[in-house]
């Protein structure tokens, strides 16, 4: 299995950048999905670039970093999930018609004795492997439910490993991802927000998993695109319910987010010889440096990047200074159709004559302005 | 193209947010309840901290120990249960008798109203009434308590859902409902940041005062760095209270320590609370708020008429609702966004300009106005655009949106707009149309009966098949 670390530098290859890296987890690709149009940001996955600690200690840092009573919650609610040999989800998986033997195989691949980092993470993924092989192939031998898969993806050049949190069920030679969340379901209904981020992550799992089976020139269906959330059922914690949810759509999303996430060849191209800033360089440097790399690569702000991206602190104050229109969210930039700016949004409120594609916002523009005066006016002493 | 973009435009351009609404569309109630609560990251349906009080008084911080003890729990429930309670029925102390639906019902002379930082902090209230609506305690007065907390949250979660009530004022939805910046929706979440580009210090713009105060949060959820400081105090806590018989004395200390962080975490929001409340109520009310306030007194009324049957209910506060009950409820929520839609246009100029931007509906200059008993009454308006309604339509008066409707006769090119003759069939009594000379708005918003008049169901549901038991 090949190591090779990736290139964070946007040229050739080298051995010794003091870029700032990290691992790629399902919920950095799953937050890269949201802007697939950025340059920029695609060649930070493509590099691991560990933009968070780029930004660290500017005044552009992002200021994130998950609730540990949250986590806790989290943990909490996967062992009462394991208890007794997964009975519960066992049951749950029963009741919505996923074949179980009646001796259930659980394949505990976190047990396996492997060395700590990286290396036991390709060993529990080699591992993983086979149980898919297995299940592809509807062995006698295969497992119902694998614990600690983890899936390995070539991600820009260079092997990554995913610690699936989520499991996997087999029924039938077919494949459910299954994802835990500690969002409990009461009356029916859970966060809808949450839902949807637990079905994307679902969704790249999937596709992980089915890119490994294409690899193994195993049948890429045999995961199917229905997969659970295992979610706590009413304001305890101790019961559980399973969520059948449709994920073709995160999958083919996810996808697509895996064949982005090598770098541009273009891009790279372009930028040849340019790097990201070094971990330990001062910050006003560092911030200089991402900026013009920004302004090399492009990008493509939008609010949402906000939760989604370490650089937006800094991507949303180079939008303000830039008076894009962009700031304020997709649904202004297509109103405005034609109109990148808020200056030329004003000019052409106050009259300025409009271009061949700004004609059609230029006359609603003006409209509204007198209509606005018109109404102040009114409302005066 | 809607006013928003071109209001942001303009807040971009000023360094600071500008009005959406000339006039308050809610009511800020003389002594309101400011009530700030923080999350427990550990359980979505419980709560960290809560404060609540009158503006006059400095706030009751209260802090909840994160305990797995449920009988603990519910004794730091119910110390909060206690005083919100007090708090909130008090509003029913002092009352006058209405007529409703053929009979007397107590109102609250003076309205009841929560100002609370944000839609979220709605939700988490509501998840609590949720939680604690199942209370269970071997103290039949703690259980009762509780539950009483309970309904009395339920019932504010659920009437927030009301369009243009005004017992729950929650400040964001108010000032993007009466302000734009230059934010996106998603930023103007943050309280903090709005009120920023609302009233920037001076010599500041908007977007800089917001990133400076996104610093901070209104709650429920605590920014990432004061959810690593509660996570520590809460281990403390716990590490303390393993110590055994002997450590009451440290456990009390975390408890101090935990309490002082969430008094720190709440100051600011409070502040900003009273602040708001102040300015706003300076802007002059809209004309009719004065039935929407009714309607919540009345709506009050009735929760609390109804809240010892539902405490002492054995079956408990019931969440699913049958079709009938969901069907109304719709009819409920339809009829008041239609009716508050209308309020607020015919209360407010900018709040009409989407409507004649969208074309709906017409605004100029009157230049006849002929009212006679035989033939009705005509009016004719000479507007700066060209007219895009079509001739036929049916449209009313701003100045009379409950009287009857115009139809468009005829629209004839002006210069640059248009002229429109509207004629109103044989009317006896001349009251309702616009002077000459003056500007008038004419649209489809009007007050219909139907949105009086809520939907009429038979008592069972007609169809035939029954939801297996
Ligand atoms: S914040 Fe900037 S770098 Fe990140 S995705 Fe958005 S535009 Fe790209």
């Amino acid at each position: 299995m090949s190591g090779d670390a990736p290139d964070a530098r946007l040229g050739p290859p080298a051995e010794t950048d003091h870029v700032p890296r990290h691992s790629l987890t399902v919920s950095v690709l799953a937050a890269a999905a949201e802007h697939t149009d950025c340059t920029f940001s695609n060649l930070a996955l493509a590099g691991r670039v560990d933009l968070e600690k780029l930004f660290g200690g500017t005044r552009y840092e992002p200021g994130t970093g998950a609730d540990p009573l949250a986590i806790k919650r989290g943990r909490l609610f996967e062992e009462i999930l394991k208890k007794d040999d997964y009975a519960e989800l066992l049951n749950l998986l029963y009741e919505h018609g996923v074949a179980i033997e009646t001796e259930a195989r659980i394949a505990r691949l976190r047990d396996l004795p492997a060395p700590a980092g990286r290396s036991g993470l390709e060993v529990r993924a080699e591992a993983t492997r086979l149980e898919l092989v297995k299940i592809a192939r509807r062995a006698w031998d295969a497992p119902t439910l694998i614990d600690g898969a983890v899936i390995r993806a070539r991600i820009g050049g260079a092997d990554a490993y995913f610690e699936a949190d989520g499991l996997a069920a087999a029924s039938n030679g077919a494949l459910h991802v299954l994802e835990a969340k500690s969002f409990p379901l009461i009356d029916g209904r859970c966060d809808p927000i949450k839902l949807g981020a637990a079905c994307a992550q679902a969704g790249l799992y999937a596709a992980l998993v089915r890119a490994q089976l294409i690899e193994d020139h195993l049948p890429a269906e045999t995961v199917s695109d229905s997969g659970f959330i295992v979610l706590p059922k009413n304001t305890r914690l101790g019961r559980a319910v399973l969520l059948r949810q449709n994920l073709s759509y995160h999958i083919r999303r996810a996808a697509r987010l895996l064949e982005l996430a090598h770098p541009d060849e273009a891009a790279v191209k372009r930028l040849a010889g340019r790097s990201f800033p070094a971990d330990g360089t001062g910050a006003a440097e560092r911030i200089a440096g991402l900026s013009h790399l920004m302004d090399e690569a492009g990008t493509h702000y939008r609010p949402e990047c906000l939760e989604h991206c370490a650089a937006a602190k800094l991507c949303r104050e180079r939008a303000y200074k830039a008076g894009r229109l962009g700031i304020l969210g997709d649904q202004a930039s297509r109103e405005a159709s034609g109109v990148e700016s808020f200056a030329r949004l004003l000019e052409l409120a106050a009259g300025a004559d409009p271009s061949e594609h700004e004609r059609q916002s230029a006359l609603e523009l003006t409209r509204a302005r007198k209509l606005y005066r018109r109404a102040l006016k009114g409302a005066g002493p | 193209m809607s006013l928003g973009i071109l209001l942001s435009a303009e807040a971009y351009r000023k360094g600071r947010a500008v009005r959406s609404a000339l006039v308050r569309h809610r009511s800020i109630e003389s002594d309101p309840i400011f009530l700030v609560a923080w999350q427990n990251g550990f359980d979505p349906f419980s709560c960290a901290s809560i404060a609540f009080g009158q503006g006059h008084a400095p706030s009751e911080v209260f802090v909840m120990s994160g305990t797995r003890d449920r009988d603990l729990e519910a004794r730091e429930f119910a110390a909060v249960a206690r005083r919100f309670c007090e708090l909130f029925e008090s509003y029913g102390a002092a009352s006058s008798c209405v007529d409703y639906q053929g009979r007397k019902l107590e109102v609250p002379v003076w309205p009841a109203q929560i100002v609370i930082p944000n839609g979220a902090t709605l939700r988490l209230l509501g998840r609590i009434g949720r939680r604690l609506a199942g209370a269970q305690h071997p103290d039949a007065d703690l259980a009762s308590l509780l539950r009483r907390f309970a309904c009395h949250l339920l019932w504010l979660a659920r009437h927030a859902d009301l369009p243009g009530q005004q017992v729950v004022l929650s400040c964001t939805d108010f000032l993007n409902a009466h302000w734009t910046s230059a934010m996106s929706a998603l930023e103007s979440e943050s309280l903090f940041a709005l009120e920023a580009w609302i009233a920037p210090p001076s010599h500041t713009r908007g977007f800089d005062a917001a990133v400076s105060a996104e610093r901070f949060s209104a709650g429920p959820q605590p920014k990432p760095e004061d959810a690593q400081t509660a996570a520590r105090l809460y281990a403390a806590l716990d590490k303390a209270g393993r110590g055994g018989a002997g450590s009451s004395g440290e456990v009390e200390g975390a408890l101090v320590e935990l309490r002082e962080f969430y008094r720190g975490l709440t100051e600011p929001v409070w502040t900003l609370l009273l602040e708001i409340v102040r300015r706003e109520r300076d802007t002059p009310a809209a004309a009719h708020l004065a039935r929407r306030t009714e309607r919540d007194r009345v709506a009050y009324g009735l929760h609390l008429e109804g809240l010892e049957r539902e405490v002492s209910d054995p079956r408990g506060i019931r969440f699913l609702e049958s079709a009938r009950a969901a069907a109304l409820r719709r009819d409920e929520l339809e009829r008041e966004a239609a009716l508050l839609e209308v309020e607020e246009a015919i209360d407010d100029p900018l709040k009409m300009l989407p409507r004649v931007l969208s074309g709906e509906a017409i605004e100029g200059e009157v230049l006849s106005c002929a009212v006679n008993r035989t033939d009705g009454a005509t009016v004719v308006l000479r507007t700066e655009e060209p007219c895009t309604v079509p001739a036929c339509a049916l449209l009313w008066w701003s100045g009379a949106p409950a009287g009857r409707g115009w139809t468009i006769e005829r629209i004839d090119a002006a210069g640059t707009g248009s002229k429109v003759t509207l004629a109103q069939p044989i009317r006896k009594d001349p009251v309702g149309c616009p002077t000459v000379g003056e500007r008038a708005i004419f649209s489809p918003l009007h007050f219909d009966d139907h949105l009086f008049y809520g939907l009429v169901l038979p008592p069972r549901a007609p169809w035939t098949h029954r939801p297996a038991a």
